[in-house]
């Protein structure tokens, strides 16, 4: 009980005496009393009741102390820390005790306050890791990390952040804020057209998991974090009086995990009272609404299968386009190759002996009459750009052009020219690596040595110029090129010397090897042979035209 | 008016004295008991009127064979009110009641708690007499005569419990 008013001592003479009671005196007033009081008053004067005061009341003490007391300290403050080295194990000694007594009070406390720090420390320390992730990522270079490397730098985020992003694959179903003590659900939100279940009996469920968990792993600091069924994965934030469950769908990401920590983290500090206080009451919780309906993010991975693979569809169109104009280019030197051929073979005095196709070049080697066209000239004609044309040129000397003594009767010119096409038919062959005729090869001689006669004479009848004959010696393709012109060389000589044997003059013979010239569909058998020209071609207009029709590799 | 007041309560008692039958009349929807039963704790919740208000109760239900050693605090934690079930037809029921009275009262220092003396539809099998009710009472636990067979009573004793926990109609 407060005490009656203290009398005010500056009029205190005229002043009754204070109740005997408060003042600790019990006496009877009498006069003699008195008349010590009055004296005491004026021996001690004003002083006198707040003295009196001052011994009989602790409590007086105490209420005048308590209200110096905040402007001492902060005085003492002021002047040294005397005060605060003189509290300091007072006030250790007092949390101590307050931790020992209760240790959830300090959880509460400190809670909202560790949770942001430590979380600040961990998201350090993961971006960190991230960097390095993004430097692993940043060697590999496919086509589709090509692809996310433009998209990330158009929507200007790190690489690596954009690769979880595209990775990631979650949608957050049902967020329930649960009263840690009773169970009791406080409020929750759910993504729309998702099925739930009764989130009342969710969160005391959850309650009881937790708990269960809890007491069988005798674990007093860990929590239950995660609660996982097929693809539905429940997030637990554990806070001192309340839990945030989330409940998520795919992976979760460490974007959802930090949200969810700082909603539980802010509901603690916002409602650190209500929660203390539920009773069951839901209402004051309704206003987590909005927090809650932050927590309710999600994310779908682009289709990627519908999705046609244009790059790729047009680096295959560019090759193969690519393939055909390279074939068509080909095809179309290839008939440029041959209609160069074909006017050099139609060339009068022209005898084409070798073709060597190149990729882009082509080297003809002919044979040709002293009055033809220079090599050259034949070349400026038909030079075109796309091929690098050579031509070889050996002249030959086929005596001189047939000088026309009178016409020639007709039936002797047929004659003449079936002849000569007899003996251009007639081919020896040879077996592999043989330079010497078969037996069966040999009986061609004395027909052949006969037409020749023949056509000796007609010459001279017709007063044709010096009948002179080439004999052309082939080689099958097995063996070297220089083992050829030497094989295909003898055999021509084989012939010739047949023939010389024979008597005729070796002054009309000419023995040419030509080595291996022939395509591969002809056999190899009909490779190995030598046949005859007979010369001089004589122009068409005395209609005596020398074909090429012992050479096969003409068709 | 119109509130939602959620209360958690828990059904307590020895083994097979009909604690889940009895929830089971009480509550209409049940929670998938397969899972729960690994956890040792069946959840139902059921919602009553009272005046305006609707009273949400959550009823955690032990499951198991002990009781002692399954009380846990954890089950009993944050409860408003608890239903201690015992077996009028076991004699030796009163003994057990008296020492979970004893554990209640230190873990749930003031909520109130209702006994319910279950199976009163066998009647010949009865034996629990006036003495061991008068027992109880000492103890601060109102008795209430059940059956979950016939459901008698059944709603009365959580009403009861409801009343006790200050939420009845006649409640503050
Ligand atoms: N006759 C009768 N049997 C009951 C009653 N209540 C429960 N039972 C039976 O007692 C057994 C145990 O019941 P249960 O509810 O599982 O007990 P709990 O272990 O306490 O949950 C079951 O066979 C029930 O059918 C009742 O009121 N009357
Ligand atoms: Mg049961």
């Amino acid at each position: 009980m407060k005490e009656t008013e203290e009398p005010t001592s500056l009029n205190g003479l005229e002043e009754k005496p204070d109740d005997p009671s408060k003042a600790g005196f019990s006496s009877d007033s009498s006069s003699a009393d008195n008349q010590y009081l009055k004296l005491r008053k004026l021996l001690l004067g004003d002083d006198y009741s707040s003295a009196l005061n001052r011994y009989i009341s602790k409590e007086e003490d105490a209420e005048r102390v308590s209200k110096v007391l905040p402007e001492a300290v902060k005085q003492s403050a002021q002047e040294n820390s005397s005060l605060g080295e003189a509290l300091a194990p007072v006030v250790d000694k007092a949390i101590a005790n307050s931790i020992v007594e209760n240790p959830n009070r300090i959880t509460n406390i400190i809670f909202p306050i560790m949770g942001p720090a430590i979380r600040k420390a961990v998201a350090y320390a993961l971006s960190e890791m991230v960097q390095s992730l993004n430097t692993l990522l940043e060697q590999s270079l496919t086509f589709r990390s090509l692809n996310w490397r433009i998209r990330a730098w158009r929507s200007g985020m790190p690489y690596a952040q954009y690769v979880l992003l595209q990775t990631i694959q979650f949608r957050v179903e049902q967020v329930l804020l649960v009263h840690r003590e009773t169970g009791l659900l406080l409020h929750s939100v759910s993504a729309s057209a998702v099925q739930t279940q009764d989130p009342e009996l969710v969160s005391s469920m959850l309650t009881a998991i937790t708990d269960f968990v809890n007491d069988s792993f005798s674990s007093a600091e860990d929590t239950l974090e995660r609660i996982r069924f097929g693809h539905l994965e429940i997030h637990l934030m554990v806070g001192p009086q309340a839990i945030l469950a989330v409940a998520v769908r795919g992976t979760i990401p460490d974007e959802l995990t930090e949200k969810a920590n700082a909603t539980i983290e802010t509901i603690h500090a916002r409602y650190r009272s209500q929660l203390s206080l539920f009773e069951g009451d839901r209402e004051p919780f309704e206003s987590t609404h909005p927090i809650l309906s932050e927590c309710l993010i999600s994310k779908k991975v682009i289709e990627k299968s519908k999705r046609k693979p244009w790059l790729a569809i047009i680096v295959l169109l560019m090759g193969f386009s690519f393939l055909v104009k390279q074939q068509f280019e080909r095809y179309q030197y290839g008939l440029l190759c041959e209609e160069i051929e074909q006017s050099i073979r139609q060339e009068p005095g022209y005898v084409v002996i070798a073709i060597n196709k190149d990729k882009d070049s082509l080297a003809l080697e002919v044979l040709r009459s002293p009055i033809s066209r220079s090599a050259d000239s034949v070349r400026l004609g038909l030079v075109k750009d796309k091929v690098a044309l050579t031509i070889k040129d050996t002249v030959v000397h086929f005596g001189p052009l047939p000088t026309v003594a009178g016409v020639p009767e007709i039936r002797e010119i047929e004659k003449l020219q079936a002849l000569i096409d007899k003996l251009q038919r007639t081919t020896f062959y040879f077996d592999s690596d043989s330079v010497a005729l078969s037996e069966t090869e040999l009986e061609k001689i004395p027909g052949f040595i006969d037409d020749l006669r023949q056509l000796q004479t007609l010459y001279a009848e017709l007063a044709l110029s010096e009948l002179q004959i080439m004999i052309m010696g082939f080689a099958d393709k097995s063996g070297t090129t220089i083992g050829n012109m030497s094989v295909s060389q003898q055999r021509a000589e084989t012939i010739s010397a047949i023939l010389t044997k024979n008597d005729v003059s070796s002054d009309i013979i000419v023995a040419w090897g030509i080595g291996h010239i022939d395509h591969s569909y002809i056999s190899k058998k009909t490779q190995r042979r030598v046949t005859v020209q007979v010369l001089p071609k004589l122009t068409s207009n005395n209609r005596i035209g020398l074909d090429q029709g012992g050479l096969l590799w003409e068709k | 008016m119109g509130k939602v007041i959620a209360k958690k309560v828990c059904m307590v008692g020895p083994f097979a004295v009909g604690k889940t039958s009895l929830v089971n009349r009480f509550v209409k929807s049940i929670f998938s008991d397969k899972y729960l039963t690994t956890i040792g704790v069946k959840i139902s919740k059921k919602q009553i009127d009272v005046n305006d208000d609707k009273i949400q109760l959550m009823i955690w239900d032990i499951e198991g064979v002990d009781v002692f050693t399954e009380l846990k605090p954890s089950f009993l934690r944050g409860a408003s009110g608890v239903l201690l079930v015992l077996d009028g037809t076991r004699l030796k029921s009163l003994d057990v009641a008296i020492e979970l009275q004893r554990v209640l009262s230190q873990q749930l220092p003031g909520v109130p708690i209702i006994g319910l003396l279950n199976k009163s539809d066998l009647t010949y099998e009865w034996k629990l007499g006036d003495s061991e009710l008068r027992e109880l009472e000492k103890l601060g636990i109102t008795t209430i005569m059940t059956s979950a067979k016939t459901g008698s009573n059944v709603e009365a004793a959580f009403d009861s419990l409801v009343n006790a926990m200050g939420l009845g109609p006649e409640g503050v």
